[in-house]
């Protein structure tokens, strides 16, 4: 029971600093996880129009060697570019999200049926029309998919986001650490498990919603 | 077959050199004809998807000319030429996260047709192919049976009233009983529009069913362009004999509806404009019938007369009671002649040859008779 009370006057006392630390962690994410949407997904669609192979092994090795980089050593690397705070920490998520979301986007894209296009084409859809009619819908599971994971795993990250002093929910831990105070570590880590698990939850919503409205739409 | 001297699709000296080196036709020359269904036919790799993606730009042509209406291809936007020109092909395509009706309206919205006329347009299309609107608008692809989702491959391709449809191989992968149907319902239907078909296909029974132009090729270049008839009667050489096959050529009355002439009945009485109308009456009771030809000295038709008229005037001589009544030509396909019979429902149907002169008549009897020869050995294969 001491313990349970306990906890709850902890919150009590430091409710403030604690939702600061939420938004932080919140901001970081979400700004790596959009900007990697808004630059990622156009570029794996441009890259299943590709007819230059080698660009696009080049592309992919590049996200696949970005993917191995420890978390540290990437955090690290972005400092002499970015110097320390926000800036660093969310270049560092961005990198991290190229690799699923790339992936996803592209196969998504790729595994439609090519009699559907070229039927498309023959129709006199422009290049543009058949991306947004029929390719976005018709991938949008695959799309989708890499959104969700990418999303939960940069929210993870994020806890390192602290390392460069970009704050956010790992400052807690650290601080945790220093202080040797398990209430710290512990709110910290629930906190950043529930952010992502909420995340989840609703990005799968939203999906549900959107392919009710096309529900003849390919399956994963 | 050149209304108003107009051709709408004419290649000339068209080569097509793909990228990799590969020449997939050889200067061809062809006219696509307008209203009619150009079936484009050949053993698999001579080039016939190839000069038909040439026409709506999916492909380019890399020498020669090609001009639709006139007009170099060349200078036409394709996207606008393609949203008007329908084009449906063997895996049909349809696209799987739409509806039918989002399907069917795919082109006019493309087109921004205002929602009532896109409404009006799918309903009809497919009411046109027997498909309740109420009942499929709102289903998926998925939901519809083979047969059906090729149906609104089909009518996809005619919403937004494109003057030419190109169909690459539609009823190809059906089973036999659905292409049957289709290829049914696509005469009936090209009976309604009118609009110049370009289909291509590797089955000679389906080419010979359907088309009315056959342009059978072979390795980038045709070899023999004409009706079925004509490929049937008069192959060009002993390539088209082996790819017509020696079934077809013996079997070919089987295979195409006969003419006219083959049942003119040629010994039917008749009488000249000098016979008097007592004569007339009493060939026409002594052959129990109620009609007769009127020929002119030289053999050649004027009219009929009846032995109503005939009885029923205190008249002398045969001229003065002729009833205007055309004549059929005697190559007139016998399913022109039922619709004719259906229209003017004539007692008697005289037929006259490319040089005005009277070769008999058809009566329904004879012509009855007949229809049931060929439909029974027809079955009987
Ligand atoms: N994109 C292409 N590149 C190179 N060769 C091609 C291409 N498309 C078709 N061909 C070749 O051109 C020939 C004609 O092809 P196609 O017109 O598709 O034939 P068909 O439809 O009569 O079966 C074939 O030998 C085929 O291999
Ligand atoms: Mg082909």
């Amino acid at each position: 029971m001491n313990v349970i009370t306990d906890y709850i006057e902890y919150w009590q006392d430091r409710y403030d600093s604690i939702l600061a630390y939420v938004l932080q962690h919140i901001t970081i994410s979400f700004v790596a996880i959009v900007l990697a949407v808004v630059i990622i997904i156009p570029l794996a669609i441009y890259m299943t129009k590709m007819k230059n192979e080698k660009v696009k092994n080049a592309i992919f090795s590049i996200s696949n060697i970005l993917q191995t980089i420890p978390t540290i050593a990437m955090l690290a690397l972005m400092i002499p570019f970015l110097g320390i705070g926000f800036k660093p920490a969310v270049a560092a998520l961005f990198l991290y999200a190229v690799l699923p979301l790339l992936r996803n986007t592209y196969s998504g894209i790729k595994s439609i049926d090519q009699s559907i296009v070229e039927s498309a084409k023959g129709m006199g859809f422009s290049a543009f029309q058949r991306i947004l009619i029929i390719e976005m819908p018709l991938a949008f599971p695959y799309i989708m998919s890499g959104i969700r994971t990418t999303s939960v795993y940069i929210i993870s990250w994020a806890e390192l986001a602290a390392v460069v002093g970009a704050g956010g929910l790992g400052d807690l831990i650290l601080a945790g650490i220093g202080f040797n105070d398990k209430k710290m570590i512990f709110t910290g880590t629930i906190l950043s498990i529930l952010i992502a698990l909420f995340l989840d939850v609703v990005l799968g919503r939203v999906e549900k919603n959107i392919l009710k409205k096309h529900k003849g739409g390919s399956t994963i | 077959m050149t209304i108003g001297g107009i051709f709408l699709i004419k290649l000339e000296k068209v080569s097509k050199v793909y990228a990799d080196g590969f020449q997939a036709l050889k200067e061809i020359d062809l006219i696509f004809e307008e209203g009619k269904i150009n079936v484009l036919i050949g053993p698999s790799g001579c080039g016939k998807t190839t000069t038909m993606k040439m026409i709506n730009r999916l492909a380019e042509h890399t020498s020669g000319k090609l001009t639709i209406d006139g007009k170099d291809i060349k200078e036409i936007d394709p996207i606008e030429l393609r949203r008007r020109t329908g084009y449906v092909i063997q895996s049909i395509g349809l696209f799987p996260h739409m509806t039918i009706y989002e399907n069917v309206a795919s082109v006019p919205k493309l087109l921004k047709w205002d929602k009532n006329r896109i409404n009006d347009k799918v309903d009809e299309l497919l009411e046109m192919v027997h498909l309740d609107p109420e009942k499929y608008k709102h289903k998926y692809p998925s939901e519809l049976s083979g047969g059906q989702q090729q149906r609104i491959g089909v009518i996809r391709a005619l919403a937004a009233e494109p003057t030419t449809i190109l169909m690459d191989e539609p009823f190809s992968a059906l089973d036999p009983i659905s292409k049957e149907k289709l290829q049914e319902e696509l005469i009936r239907i090209q009976k309604e529009i009118k609009k110049t078909i370009i289909f291509v296909t590797h089955d000679m029974d389906e080419a010979i069913k359907i088309a009315d132009e056959i342009i059978l090729m072979k390795d980038g270049v045709i070899v023999q362009k004409g009706t079925p008839e004509e490929l049937l009667t008069n192959p060009a050489n002993e390539f088209v004999k082996q790819f017509i096959g020696q079934d077809r050529l013996r079997n070919k009355n089987k295979n195409l509806l006969p003419s006219v002439k083959e049942f003119v009945q040629s010994d039917f009485p008749t009488v000249t404009m000098q016979t008097t109308i007592k004569d007339a009456v009493e060939t026409m009771q002594r052959n129990n019938i109620s009609y007769l030809p009127v020929l002119n000295d030289d053999k050649r038709y004027i009219g009929v007369i009846s032995l109503y008229k005939a009885l029923d005037k205190s008249t002398k001589l045969v001229e003065e009671i002729i009833e205007n009544q055309s004549p059929i030509l005697e190559n007139t396909k016998i399913r022109s002649v039922f619709t004719k019979i259906e229209e003017l429902n004539p007692a008697i149907l005289p037929v006259v040859s490319h040089a005005e002169k009277y070769l008999g008549v058809l009566d329904r009897h004879t012509l009855f008779l007949a229809m049931s020869q060929v439909i029974g050995s027809k079955s009987g294969v």
